[in-house]
């Protein structure tokens, strides 16, 4: 399949899913991305600390503080470490990521540790926001792990939707312990 | 376990109760029809399913080796492998690694294989408080009950039960809808996770190729005890090992379709290894207990197969027993068709003598088993192997049976003289009370005979019919 038609097929399945998906390009990026914030829950945004484009952390940061959001992240500690303030990370009502790669069989991020980047920004906050590039969209599964080459890092998790629970009665509720909404932001497309 | 379990004594007590019946059908059955339409919508099911059986298949006859390379992959990712020959040897290892990081507190993600070796009553005498992060698992713990589905653990429970469990357990109002009780455990989890020294998980798939762990789950729970604590152990049988990487794509599409329906389930986490340099988030230490308990000597045997079960709980959505009774009946872990091979073949036939019999043979749950698992094969071969451990002979009855069963005659002449017996009764009621005739009536209905000729008759004139066409 051509990027087109695999992007495509990753919009259908990630909607189904339960995902927001926004194509936007570099341009409109900020006021949509501003769009998505959420108007109460306290004004804290967790961001993860590496893994963005140049300048775009810049750009994101720049456009939060000027809607009122404080921006928390995880700081670098002596030795190379990253840690977050759990309490602050804990308080912020939303989460934003940079996440190079997502999956159209199954309408599912890839979300991967490595350092400066880890699970807890998409985890903890209600709403999670996450940026990825058009070019990113892989077939499946296979094609990704076809990519670490037999040597995985030490997390990936493959996001598809909210979170979700069918345990009482079978009825599907969003937001157990993750986030109740999923934004995801396809730049370029 | 106790010494011997009545399934005939629970079941009917459990038939009695309408609200368990209600919900575990209702429940079941949503499960069962989301399945339907997944493996529908999935061309090429019923070859994938051929593909798992026969990777599992490598697996389960080289059962070791596969652990053994799970280990040392895992090892050398900087993670630590135990080894544990069974329930209690497993739960002395937990206990003293959570001795030795001092810990008070855990939480967990839902794991039947720790509920197999009563990982909580354990690290409780430890003096360790586990919390369950399930939902499901959270409601059941603060009920003080066992899961009774090995998928959605609290499917006996609607949602008054519910409310008022929470209302009297949390303080939340009472009669809260879904949504509001999955907001306050919410609430009342987070705090948990906050501040827990250890995570629990299970394993969906073991990796031997890379010593990674699977973990699948739709409410986060998984991602979260794996990110927050410290310290993570993971509590895998041996069972749940894979060959390699490049398998996960297949059994995870087999796992969740057959599970849920769900082309995916919300998180699918794949650890390998503890928290790496540089890292934000995930354990410091990650330990993984190997868990044997019986499964290696099944490895040899003649119920090879129940090792590939993904634990999927499809069998017991589809078991027409299961639905009546629920799973608490059954007085195992694993309740349902997998649970009545399961429970005798690790606990004993002494322990578990007549879950063989909690199944009509109807094969529904040979239909819908992803690893294709011959489970009413297995149910039929327990009940002989159960004959011959008690020195039984078949009775008269059954004797008699097969013997007209194996002769298409006097099958032939059988048949037609009851039919010739039951067109003379047409009087009696479909329903009879006391005796043979009352047991047998008690859940189906007296046949009479249609009239005019039988079948047979019916089809050789329509065989020999003068145009030779269907009529």
């Amino acid at each position: 399949m051509s990027n087109p038609e695999i992007l495509e097929r990753y919009i259908a399945m990630a909607r189904a899913a339960g995902t927001d998906v926004e194509c936007v390009s570099e341009t409109e990026l900020p006021v949509r991305l501003a769009a998505a914030l959420p108007a109460s829950g306290g004004n804290i945004a967790a961001l993860s600390a590496s893994g963005w484009p140049r300048g775009l952390r810049e750009r994101v940061v720049a456009r939060l503080a000027s809607s009122g959001f404080e921006v928390t992240a995880p700081r670098k500690e002596e030795g190379g470490g990253y840690s977050w303030d759990i309490d602050r990370l804990a308080a912020a009502p939303v989460g934003i990521v940079w996440c190079e790669h997502y999956l159209a069989d199954t309408g599912s991020l890839v979300l991967v540790s490595g350092p400066g980047m880890g699970g807890l920004a998409t985890l903890l906050p209600e709403i999670s926001l996450v940026l990825s590039p058009a070019q990113g969209c892989l077939g499946d599964l296979a094609d990704y792990l076809q990519k670490t080459g037999g040597s995985p890092p030490s997390r990936i998790t493959l996001a598809t939707g909210p979170s979700r629970t069918g345990d009482i009665e079978a009825t599907m509720t969003k937001g157990v312990h993750g986030p109740g909404k999923v934004v995801h932001f396809i730049i370029g497309a | 376990m106790n010494a011997s379990h009545n399934f005939r004594k629970t079941s009917a007590a459990a038939v009695a109760d309408e609200v368990l019946g209600a919900a575990v059908g209702k429940t079941a059955n949503i499960l069962f029809s989301l399945r339907g339409a997944a493996v529908a919508g999935y061309p090429g099911f019923e070859e994938l399913r051929d593909w798992g059986r026969s990777r599992k298949m490598e697996v389960s006859g080289d059962l070791g080796p596969y652990a053994r390379r799970f280990a040392d992959r895992l090892e050398a990712a900087g993670g630590h492998a135990h080894f544990a020959r069974d329930g209690r040897e497993a739960v002395e290892i937990i206990k003293a690694i959570a001795g030795r990081v001092g810990a008070a507190s855990a939480v967990k993600s839902k794991s039947m294989t720790a509920e197999e070796i009563s990982c909580n009553e354990g690290l409780a005498h430890a003096g360790v408080t586990v919390t369950e992060t399930d939902l499901g698992e959270f409601i059941i713990q603060l009920a003080g009950e066992k899961p009774s589905h090995i998928v959605a653990p609290a499917i006996h429970k609607d949602r008054a039960q519910v409310a008022e469990l929470f209302h009297e357990a949390l303080g939340s109002a009472p009669g809260l809808d879904v949504g509001d009780l999955v907001r306050v455990a919410r609430k009342a989890l987070r705090e948990q996770f906050l501040s827990a020294d250890i995570g629990i998980t299970g394993a969906n798939f073991a990796v031997a190729q890379t010593g990674t762990i699977a973990i699948v789950t739709n409410e986060g729970n998984g991602r979260l005890t794996s990110a927050l604590p410290s310290v993570q152990i993971v509590v895998a049988g041996i069972d749940k090992m894979i060959p390699e990487l490049s398998d996960l794509p297949g059994f995870l599409t087999l796992l969740t379709r057959s599970a849920t329906g769900q082309v995916i389930s919300s998180y699918v986490t794949m650890i390998t290894g503890p928290r790496r340099q540089g890292e934000e988030d995930g354990p410091k230490e990650l330990h993984v207990v190997l868990l044997d308990n019986g499964r290696s000597a099944l490895a040899s045997g003649r119920f090879r197969e129940m090792l590939h079960c993904l634990h999927c709980g499809a069998c017991l959505n589809s078991c027409p027993v299961y639905r009546a009774v629920g799973g608490h009946a059954y007085e195992s872990v694993y309740p349902g068709p997998m649970g009545d091979v399961l429970s005798p073949l690790l606990w004993g036939m002494d322990a578990y003598p007549d879950l063989p019999d909690a199944c009509t043979l109807c094969g529904r749950c040979a239909e819908v088993c992803p690893m294709r698992i011959p489970l009413p094969e297995y149910h039929r071969k327990l009940r002989v192997l159960r004959a011959g451990l008690k020195g039984e002979a078949a009775g008269w009855r059954a004797q008699a049976w097969a013997s007209m069963a194996e002769n298409p005659l006097l099958y032939r002449a059988g048949v037609g003289a009851v039919r010739r017996v039951l067109s003379h009764v047409r009087g009696l009621p479909a329903k009879m009370n006391g005796g043979l005739p009352g047991a047998w009536t008690l859940c189906r209905e007296l046949p009479h005979p249609q009239e005019g000729p039988d079948f047979r008759s019916w089809w050789e004139k329509r065989q020999k019919g003068p145009s030779g066409k269907p009529e």
